[in-house]
């Protein structure tokens, strides 16, 4: 595989262009991956403590009496940053549920809908969340 | 989402439906008895062009308020059923003394058994068809996580 950098100083932002003969599931993972990149490394802060996160440890992000937080399966971490900002910074794995609230796509087990239609989401680690009805489409197009 | 604004907007639409509809069903119900543009009972009591204004008016108003109210389908804190109870409830209360008021419902306690009945009908139609357009999307959407995580394995 061969990496090109072309300079433009009239762009924007970085684009990425993936030239390929065909689509193949190799050029899908490379696109994905892409996707997925996040340059700046997540600070998690517990007792004291400051943890780079790995963004694929982490199953949750929410705010809480005006604080972030963000679960692990092992941890919960202070973030300093707000949920709007994230949202924007995270991978597309990351998907918006509700105002408070951001899920890993990666962590989600099922979904549920009870008869006076609420939604819940079941997430790995035993955790179990409302997801917004508002929000609902955003989740559909990050997993299908 | 901007509730005033589309609060502001959700009722002006719903005053010129509300206007519109309210006519188009009254010339409806009338038409077997030689069409009229408003209950003959309210033409009766206010004379014709008058019934017609406060009618096509009180729809509005009526629209208004039902359209307008759709704004409890946005708060998220309020799940489906809750939403479409109140909703059902702020038309009621609206609805019952309105078309009272226009000869709707002939003023008598059948009517408005007739009345209510109907929108009692009509709400829990929308309540299982949000709900079942609902529990379409999370069947996908489980699907795909089945497929999804069955890959992983």
């Amino acid at each position: 595989m061969r990496v090109d950098f072309i300079q433009d100083k009239e762009a924007d932002d970085i684009s990425v262009i993936v030239h390929a003969p065909s689509r193949s599931k190799d050029v899908d993972e490379l696109i994905e991956a892409i996707r997925n990149y996040a340059p700046t490394p997540l600070s998690g802060y517990s007792e004291g403590v400051v943890t780079k996160l790995n963004k694929d440890s982490i199953i949750r992000i929410y705010s809480k009496d005006k604080r972030v937080y963000a679960d692990t399966s092992e941890e919960s971490y202070l973030i300093k940053s707000t949920l709007y900002q994230l949202e924007a910074d995270l991978p597309r794995q990351f998907v918006r549920i509700s105002n408070s609230e951001i899920v890993n796509s990666d962590k989600i087990i099922r979904l549920d809908l009870n008869l006076a239609g609420t939604i819940k989401v079941y997430l790995q680690g035993d955790i179990q969340t409302r997801v917004s009805r508002r929000y609902i489409s955003k989740v559909k197009e990050v997993l299908m | 989402m901007n509730v005033s604004k589309d609060l502001i907007r959700l009722a002006a639409l719903g005053f010129v439906l509300g206007m519109v509809i309210g006519d188009i069903m009254v010339v409806a119900f009338t038409a077997s008895e030689g069409m009229s543009l408003a209950a003959p009972e309210l033409i009766d009591e206010f004379g014709e062009l008058p019934a017609i204004i406060i009618q096509t008016l009180l729809s509005g108003v009526l629209g208004c308020i039902c359209f307008g109210a759709t704004i409890v389908y946005y708060k998220d804190e309020y799940s489906i059923l809750a939403a479409t109870c109140i909703h059902m409830v702020i038309a009621f209360l609206t609805l019952i003394p309105i078309s009272n008021f226009l000869w709707w419902t002939g003023r008598v306690m059948e009517g408005n058994i007739v009345v209510l009945a109907m929108g009692i009908c009509a709400y829990v139609m929308v309540w299982f068809s949000v709900y079942m357009s609902y529990r379409i999307q999370i069947q996908k959407i489980n699907e795909a996580l089945e497929r999804r995580n069955s890959g992983k394995q």
